[in-house]
């Protein structure tokens, strides 16, 4: 476990341990709620009482960020957590029954075949705004590209010595699937699910800027940037911070993932960007 | 007691003019105006939309139109004469107007626009009355009434969705589709969705020689420029820096921030326009808690509604409580209105208690491709929440708001800003509220009577009684809230001249200096 | 060659039958109609069940739908009341510029990336691969349209270099065009130089740990002849696929970017769409995105056979 040392690693785990933590410790650290509207402070520029100054609602910034990286890093997680759970299924059943896989993938290829986020903007705009919604629409959207991952690490883990063997002296599939397979494609997942934390946490930023992620007034960064977008000039510390938190995160993520692959069985390693 | 009225033009040319005779113009130039949304539609007589108005009404004319004050005047026709009964509408249309395709207009196109009207027009209310169009010769056009209703020139000369005279060809087209040949002083080159209308100036345009000038949507319009694009551009951002650059000349809005930081820029001119709209929170009195009389005046109490409009308007607002403009003919008035507006916590919460509130859910509906409606809806569920109500803020796109809001339940308030209809008068407004689907979904009593007294009325006192009557029974019932009036900032480069602002951005009567 | 474009057009059909449906599913899930977009906001519940009604909305959906698919089997996308436009001409004329942006942003974000990858590679592990891997990184962990927002407030409104928004066809006028795509295509190159940069690395290492490359420095030859003559030659196959997915992922951002910039792009008018429900533009904007989305796959696929002769002579 030498990459645990690596340095873009460490770096990673701050960026997203620091977001992390700030985020979870919001309600005790944020220093005002971030719903509180206070239209005599509309667009106050950052001063001593409010470091990130306030939104035009007379909102404070720094308290807006703090809970909505909270939502952020929720919805990324629950979209890494669902797709993976979806994505290791669907790959699981296409690259071991064969029957299956022609159906499967091409229903796969019917999801990719358009943008992810135009997917998700169009599902959520149909479900209605929500956490959930984004969720959901995140879900679908990145499903398939970590199906054709965990297909593809099956199929190569089919192929291992001991794998034909077991199968050669007639072992039980569930046993092989639990005892061989899963093990040796929960690595790739892994670090699959690392980057589509990613992406899911810059595609939660896109549907909240085009008006279909969770409602407001609840903060989320994309909404932040949103909120901030009409007034650049005038308040340019709206969409500036968010932005910035969101940057990191992913740039963390990214860190973690890309250390994590560099760790990898370079046999599984190919079928990752 | 006025029994007939006449809008023949000789009485309007008596009147002071809005501006000296002028002629000084210079002819030429590409004027670029910049509106957020685009337009549903040019089919001016299908929408109510802003963004269709502010083109169509510079392709499109009607028999008469709003002036500066927002009466109606003569524009296509020379005159009405109305009969003693109320009953029959005689138009005498002015000769020799011709159509974009080069067409004389006359007494067929008037009536087949007119039929189209009431079938699909969106204000086809006002033509329910209508039992016969005649077409005595080709510029006489009488327009027979099975019931009286006063509301009529009012009605066909509004531009919230312009009865607009298209050729009768034209007006065989279905909803949406027709409308690209008018009389007006502009023609349409190009309309391309997401970019951009190009209008050209149409040189062959027969101006009302009846009058000297402009005159609201009326008047003599004389077209300086050679054309005008209406760009659609979403992000406020890109339309105020557009201004600044002079990539853009005028605004149909500037940012209210925006317009604070370039007060000082010389090469920008801004126009406030107040009042502009109401902002109001309409509610629903048929469904679950905002049924009940003393939950729906809690609600009344608990606003505090100067941040309301503090926030929905960045701060351009009047607290104006009156359900019409004031120094408008139907203006009912504000007297004992404060007891209403005035925040009080405590008596908030003494209605709901009253009420039997035990913390059921409050709905708000609120869309948020408009800013004033997500405001307002988000504020307004902030201050409930505040007196213990337990809110749920659903924030949607349109066509849901819309569709939810259309429901006789699921909903309890929904916030909407209106700007044309308090424009036209006391109809729009009050009509909102009646007949067989109002917008507060349960029929009131005493706003069905107000409504039938403002439209069968000839009297006008009648008629503003009326109006105040719906006034006290919306308070007095907490049937709606109107938080305020919303102001609106126009802007121009400082090089377009003689300009003056209006409902839209008229490109008529002003050029390049 | 032909069997094979034939083989891939014909496995194209399950997906966009796919595509179809999702969207198809989509319009059954959806609220609201676009008799709500055309009435306008102040419009009274009899003013839309009139419209409804005149529009047709009011039929069932489900005989609009097949009536779709039918004109779809004669090669007609419908026709949007919204834009008084049939669907299919909605979408051409949409098309350039969304397809400028794409091509204009990954042009850019190659020639850049793929230079930078490959100098990371010959430096592998030693400072400029550092230096390129890093800014790769961060390029990729920008939001884009917030990217998009910051070159708007700089370039637009402090700078005044670049027109805001608004879009010029090239045809018009072609330095008008340019500066119109200047800052959207500048974003998405900036997004996408990253992904292609780290591509192109990983790429050419593969390819220079390979034994012909072995041989090729065994037998003498110098470093830079190597580099030039056997690693490029052996990465192209490779690089041809960055800029597949590279164009894949460029015309996701462009969907996104035509937003912030307000460019008529197909995005923005499939967004706006769904925004107005207008259902027939949705599906075929969809299919159309799709189809394009076959045509690049299919298109890198040609360019492999091309670039790779040992593929060639197994087809």
């Amino acid at each position: 476990m030498n990459f645990l040392r690596r340095p873009a690693f460490l770096v990673g785990l701050v960026l997203v341990g620091a977001v992390a933590i700030a985020a979870i410790a919001a309600g005790w650290i944020a220093p005002f709620d971030p719903v509180k509207n206070n239209y005599r402070y509309r667009l106050g520029a950052p001063n001593d009482l409010y470091l990130l100054g306030t939104d035009r609602y007379g909102r404070d910034v720094l308290s807006r960020i703090l809970f909505g990286a909270g939502v952020s890093l929720r919805i990324g997680l629950a979209v890494a957590v669902l797709s993976g759970l979806a994505g290791a299924s669907i790959g699981l059943i296409s690259g071991w029954w064969r029957p299956a896989d022609a159906w499967l993938m091409r229903v796969m290829d019917g999801l990719m075949a358009f943008p992810g986020l135009l997917l998700a903007i169009a599902l959520a705009a149909t479900l209605g705004p929500s956490e959930a919604t984004a969720i959901v629409a995140l879900t679908v959207a990145y499903t398939p590209r970590t199906a054709r991952v965990m297909r593809a690490a099956v199929l190569v883990a089919r192929a291992l010595d001991y794998v034909e063997a077991a199968r050669a002296v007639g072992a039980n599939t569930v046993r092989i699937l639990a005892k061989h397979i899963l093990p040796a494609c929960a690595a790739p997942l892994a670090v699959q699910q690392t980057f589509v934390f990613a992406v899911a946490i810059l595609a939660e930023a896109v549907l909240s800027f085009v008006g279909v992620g969770p409602p407001p007034p609840q903060p989320t960064l994309g909404s932040i940037i949103a909120d901030g977008r009409d007034t650049l000039v005038e308040a340019p510390w709206i969409a500036l911070a968010p932005g910035t938190v969101i940057a990191m995160l992913v740039l963390g993520l990214n860190l973690l993932g890309d250390t994590l692959r560099d760790a990898l069985d370079p046999r599984m390693r190919g079928m990752l960007r | 007691m006025l029994r007939r009225r006449s809008f023949t033009a000789g009485l309007v040319t008596a009147a002071a003019l809005p501006l000296p005779a002028i002629a000084q113009g210079k002819k030429g130039g590409d004027v670029v105006v910049s509106q957020q949304a685009q337009p549903p539609t040019l089919d001016a007589q299908t929408t109510s939309a802003q963004a269709t108005r502010n083109i169509s009404l510079h392709m499109h004319e009607t028999l008469f139109a709003r002036d500066e004050a927002g009466d109606p005047k003569p524009d296509l026709a020379e005159g009405v004469d109305i009969s003693a009964d109320g009953l029959t509408y005689k138009f005498s249309l002015r000769k020799g107007v011709l159509f974009h395709n080069g067409k004389v207009m006359d007494s067929t196109d008037v009536k087949a626009s007119l039929e189209r009207y009431g079938k699909i027009g969106t204000s086809a209310f006002i033509m329910k009355p209508v039992a016969a169009i005649e077409t005595p010769d080709a510029n006489t056009v009488v327009v027979k009434l099975s019931q009286v209703y006063p509301g009529f020139i009012e009605g066909i000369s509004s531009p919230r969705a312009p009865c607009a005279i298209m050729t009768a060809e034209d007006c065989a087209k279905p909803a949406g589709q027709g409308g690209s040949i008018g009389t007006g002083p502009f023609t349409l080159g190009e309309f391309k969705a997401d970019s951009h209308a190009l209008l050209k100036r149409f040189d062959k345009y027969v101006a009302n020689p009846n009058y000297k000038a402009r005159d609201g949507f009326a008047g003599r319009k004389t077209a300086y420029f050679d054309s005008v694009r209406f760009r659609f551009m979403p992000e406020g951002g890109a339309r105020t820096a557009g201004l600044q650059t002079g990539e853009l000349h005028v605004l149909e809005a500037l940012d209210v921030p925006a317009a604070e930081r370039l007060k000082s820029d010389k090469s920008i001119v801004a126009y406030t326009m107040m009042p502009w709209a109401f902002q109001t929170l309409m509610m629903n009195t048929n469904f679950g808690l905002t049924a009940n009389v003393s939950i729906r005046r809690a609600i009344q109490a608990a606003l505090d509604l100067e941040e309301i409009m503090a926030i929905a308007t960045s701060g351009l607002f009047r607290l104006q409580p009156a359900w019409q403009h004031p120094n408008t003919g139907y203006f009912p008035g504000t007297e004992g209105l404060a007891k209403y507006t005035t925040q009080n916590k405590d008596r908030a919460k003494a209605l709901l208690k009253e009420g039997g509130y035990k913390g059921e859910e409050l709905v708000i509906v609120a869309d948020n491709s408009f800013r004033n409606h997500l405001d307002t809806g988000t504020v307004a569920a902030e201050q409930l929440r505040a007196i213990g109500m337990n809110v749920k803020l659903s924030v949607m796109d349109w066509p849901t708001v819309l569709n939810a809001r259309l429901r006789p339940e699921g909903w309890n308030l929904w916030p909407l800003g209106m700007g044309i209809e308090p424009y036209e008068g006391p109809y729009g407004v009050v009509g909102f509220f009646a007949g067989a689907a109002p917008v507060q979904i349960k029929p009131d009593p005493v706003i069905e009577q107000a409504q039938l007294q403002l439209t069968t009325s000839l009297k006008l006192a009648d008629r503003q009684a009326a109006v105040k009557m719906f006034q006290d029974r919306v308070y007095d019932q907490a049937i709606s809230i109107k938080c305020g009036d919303i102001g609106v900032i126009q802007a121009t480069r400082s090089n377009v001249a003689n300009y003056a602002p209006y409902r839209i951005p008229r490109m008529w009567d002003c050029w390049f200096a | 060659m032909l069997r094979l474009i034939a083989v891939r057009l014909l496995a194209a059909v399950p997906v966009l039958l796919v595509v179809s449906l999702v969207s198809f599913g989509l319009t059954l899930l959806v609220p609201g109609d676009m008799a709500a977009e055309l009435a306008g906001p102040s419009a009274t519940a009899a003013d839309i069940a009139r419209l409804r009604e005149s529009l047709g909305l009011d039929q069932p959906l489900l005989g609009r739908m097949l009536a779709w698919y039918a004109g779809l089997a004669q090669g007609d996308l419908g026709r949007s009341v919204l834009l008084n436009q049939g669907v299919g001409a909605a979408i051409l004329e949409r098309l350039p510029v969304t397809l400028s942006l794409a091509f204009l942003g990954l042009g850019v974000a190659c020639a850049i990336g793929i230079p930078a990858g490959l100098i990371a590679a010959k430096n592998v592990r030693r400072w400029p691969d550092q230096a390129t891997m890093g800014a790769s990184l961060i390029g990729l962990s920008l939001p884009d349209f917030w990217l998009g927002l910051l070159l708007i407030w700089v370039v637009g409104v402090k700078l005044q270099w670049l027109p805001t928004g608004g879009f010029i066809p090239l045809s018009e006028d072609p330095l008008g065009w340019l500066r119109s795509v200047a800052m959207p295509a500048g974003t998405l190159a900036l997004t996408q130089l990253g992904p292609i940069a780290r591509m192109t690395r990983s790429a050419a290492l593969e390819v220079a740990s390979s034994d012909f490359i072995r041989t090729a420095r065994a037998k003498g030859l110098s470093e830079i002849r190597v580099f030039a003559r056997h690693v490029l030659a052996g990465a192209l196959v490779p690089i041809l696929t960055v800029a597949g997915i590279g164009f894949g992922l460029s015309l996701g951002g462009a969907l996104v970017i035509e937003q912030v910039f307000s460019l008529p792009g197909v995005g923005r008018l499939v967004i706006g769409s769904v925004l107005r429900r207008d259902w027939p533009v949705i599906q075929g904007g969809l299919l159309v995105i799709a189809f394009v989305f076959v045509l690049v796959n299919l298109l890198v696929d040609l360019l492999y056979l091309w670039a790779d002769p040992r593929l060639r002579a197994q087809s």
